[in-house]
């Protein structure tokens, strides 16, 4: 019973568990209750412990620091000015602003002290927190006062020049998809050329798994043919995504692991190689220098041999790819953003 | 078998929330917000695809967009379609996406202070509104400066957040300001000839306190400079005013005949004149004045006096008559040229003039009665002696009327003979 209860629980948690990130950007960091305030409101001097950086070590760079100081002291030149411009008309302020206006004055001198350029600009960013609270807990008791800070010159978000057209987009998109297609299949045809080279270094069960991949892939691409021929694009790049993930998929599938993560790294850089390629005939056709480009293509075709006699000479099973770059980025949340 | 049903459950749970494949088509390699003071940020969005797919998810940033653009490494536009995290681009085989969008979901406002929150997969740069004062970071920034006027940050990857104003005074700005007002100010009072000592010993106080930092006593004392320097230029023309009516004054009273006290006046405004060029116009100012009453309190001469002047007056006409005669009886003293005897005896058209030169002065008038009564001529020597003027009082007397077309000057020997035109005699 206890364990159904448990497994209950745990399911009701997990199945809300996607919903726990799709949190907007101004959630991310709750707005304290200005009782609450923030987190560094006691003045007492730095405790090496505490960051407000996360875990940082490395030291930070001296201009940054200098910029991050002149910044904390602009601050409080401004904040200071508007609180003496306030309070000649108004009276005295609030105890609790005049604490967390000597507290940032403490930290910034206690800043100015440090020798740790990490713990100084620590020292900082607490004087400017200390500095946002005075200011918040004034308009909090003088909401009024938020009127005195009026945007000078409001603006718009300059229109898009590079906004484009669904037409223009469509248009683009219909010839990208024949070259994508070319493209896929030129590189089919290349991995057989690699698939061949390595051969003799599979296994019989993967050397047939790879050969029916790339068939699969290749009668798949007849179809996308057709579906082109008639016009029907979206089916098209349908197919044609079903197909690469089809190549992709039969890699993996394969039982030397290291061997088909090496075909998808051959057929990607086959891929760079391809898009290089045309950026050097456009180039040269405009009589451009295409010393780079070259050098790049030259750089990415060294790597497809090297991969391909990895596998050959069964160098790298358990560990990355040997052109300095692991072909399985960490899957943390790269690309993607924080909604 | 009740741990493999809970195992089991556990995993087909937690397969949803399990990174998509997709997210391994992508690799950030830049990303830059563009804050705005209404709240709205653009994104740049710069990302490497994988060249071997079809089409890519990206995550965008922020949970709602508009204008969004996504290209290719060649330009080209891309389709795309949103997704609940961000778009599935066609990306047809690029290497690079470069994506960009506005969004107003990134930044919220508690009474003046705009918070900015983003989690970042890539270190990024944030480029803050026009007049934004960084109040707050949450992470020690990888950079921090302006470029244009604007803040930029550049921030280290993860969860971050950057607070700001719009609208704090900068006091550094301001002070900059007065100070330049002030200066501009008072260059331009200086180069027309104020005398401005104190308000340029401020201003140079004031830039002092600017070069120290301290700006908000800088301003001040840029603003004090300017008003000093404002009341020295209106009490420089009070005086310059009162200097003339001063002037007036005792010409007037010269005119009339009133010269019992009016050196004194004449002495208090010389006095005034040199406070005024030594620039101490408020003493200037009050000195004309002074001389102004004491030229309105002038006195004709007493009648003891007058009866002294009288017989003076009587003796030296005797005596020139006598000497005039002695002239026409032939001594080489200048002679007026005797009018034709055709032409009979020349009558000014006083009436005449008076009603033309409606502005004529007092003693203007009075010299034209006298050449008037003289047959229309008279030697300037004459007119001095018989209106007791100065030399060069006289001499600008005869050049108004000169001026004004009444008169002609003619030279007889050394002296000049004062002479109504033809135009206003009586025929």
């Amino acid at each position: 019973m206890k364990l159904k209860l448990l497994a209950l629980t745990l399911a009701v948690i997990l199945l809300a568990s996607p919903f726990a990130c799709m949190v907007y950007a101004e959630e991310t960091e709750p707005v304290p209750s200005i009782e609450g305030e923030e987190p560094v409101t006691k003045g007492e001097g730095f405790n090496e412990t505490e960051t407000l950086d996360g875990n940082g070590t490395e030291p930070v760079d001296l201009e940054v620091l200098g910029s991050l100081r002149n910044q904390t002291l602009g601050m409080s030149e401004n904040i200071l000015g508007y609180f003496s411009n306030v309070t000649f008309a108004s009276g005295t302020l609030a105890p609790a602003i005049l604490e967390s206006l000597q507290h940032a004055q403490d930290a910034i001198e206690e800043g100015d002290s440090k020798n740790n350029t990490r713990a100084a600009a620590q020292m900082y960013l607490r004087a400017m927190k200390q500095y946002r609270n005075a200011l918040r807990k004034y308009i909090h008791d003088n909401p009024g006062a938020a009127d005195d800070f009026e945007p000078v010159n409001a603006t718009e978000p300059e229109p898009d020049l590079n906004a484009t057209t669904q037409e223009e987009i469509e248009a683009v998109r219909e010839q990208l998809i024949l070259r994508f297609q070319e493209q896929f299949r030129e590189r089919l045809t290349l991995m057989y050329g690699n698939l061949d080279n390595i051969t003799g270094s599979l296994t019989d069960a993967d050397a047939v798994k790879a050969q029916n991949t790339i068939q699969k892939a290749e009668a798949k691409l007849i179809r996308i043919q057709e579906r082109i021929n008639n016009r029907e694009f979206d089916e098209a790049l349908d197919d044609l995504e079903n197909a690469t993930e089809g190549v992709d998929e039969g890699f993996n599938g394969m039982e030397d692991a290291f061997a088909g993560q090496m075909l998808r790294t051959m057929n990607k850089l086959e891929a760079k190689v391809q898009r290089m390629v045309e950026k050097q005939e456009r180039k040269a056709a405009r009589g451009e220098d295409t010393g780079e480009l070259d050098g790049l293509i030259e750089e990415l075709r060294g790597s497809i041999h090297s991969s391909r006699n990895d596998v050959k000479n069964g160098n790298g099973h358990g560990q990355d790819n040997d052109h300095g770059k692991p072909e399985k980025p960490d899957k943390g949340n790269k690309g993607k953003g924080n909604n | 078998m009740r741990s493999l049903l809970l195992v089991g459950l556990l995993a087909i749970i937690l397969l949803p929330t399990t990174p998509a494949a997709a997210q391994d088509e992508v690799t950030p390699l830049s990303l830059e917000f563009t804050v705005y003071s209404d709240g709205n940020v653009k994104v740049v969005y710069v990302v490497e695809s994988d060249p071997t797919e079809p089409r890519v998810d990206v995550g965008l940033f922020g949970s709602s967009y508009s204008t969004l653009v996504i290209r290719d490494d060649e330009g080209n536009p891309l389709a795309s379609t949103p997704t609940p995290d961000g778009v599935t681009v066609d990306s047809l085989g690029t290497t690079e996406l470069t994506l960009s969008y506005y969004t107003s979901t990134l930044t919220v406002k508690e009474g003046p202070i705009w918070a900015f929150n983003v989690t970042t997969p890539v270190e990024s740069t944030v480029t803050l509104p026009k007049g934004a004062a960084i109040f707050d970071l949450s992470h020690i920034p990888i950079d921090i400066g302006t470029v244009g006027g604007l803040w930029y940050v550049e921030m280290p990857t993860g969860s971050l957040s950057i607070y700001y104003v719009i609208g704090l005074p900068n006091l550094q700005q301001e002070a900059q300001a007065a100070i330049l007002d002030a200066q501009t100010y008072i260059e331009g009072k200086v180069a027309g000839g104020y005398l401005l000592a104190e308000a340029q010993t401020r201003l140079e106080g004031a830039q002092t306190l600017y070069q120290q930092q301290s700006y908000s006593e800088a301003r001040a004392a840029a603003e004090e400079a300017k008003q000093v320097a404002e009341s020295t230029v209106e009490a420089a023309d009070d005086a310059s005013t009162q200097i003339a009516l001063a002037t007036d004054a005792i010409n007037r009273a010269r005119s009339e005949g009133r010269t019992e006290g009016l050196s004194e006046a004449e002495e208090t405004l010389g006095t005034a004149s040199q406070l005024y060029h030594s620039g101490s116009y408020q003493e200037a100012d009050s000195g004309a004045l002074l001389a102004t009453q004491l030229a309105a309190s002038a006195k004709a001469p007493s009648s003891a006096l007058l009866y002294v002047g009288v017989v003076v007056l009587v003796a030296a006409a005797a005596g020139g008559y006598v000497y005039m005669r002695k002239v026409k009886a032939g001594t080489e003293a200048p002679v007026k040229p005797s009018p034709s005897p055709a032409a009979g005896p020349v009558e000014v058209d006083l009436d005449r003039i008076f009603g033309e030169y409606e502005s004529l002065r007092l003693e203007d008038k009075e010299v034209l009665r006298f050449l008037a009564g003289n047959g229309g001529e008279a030697f300037a020597s004459e007119v001095r002696d018989r209106f007791d003027l100065p030399r060069s009082t006289a001499w600008r007397l005869i050049r108004r009327l000169v001026r004004e077309g009444i008169v002609e000057e003619v030279k007889i020997g050394n002296q000049s003979l004062i002479r109504v035109l033809k135009e206003y005699h009586k025929r």
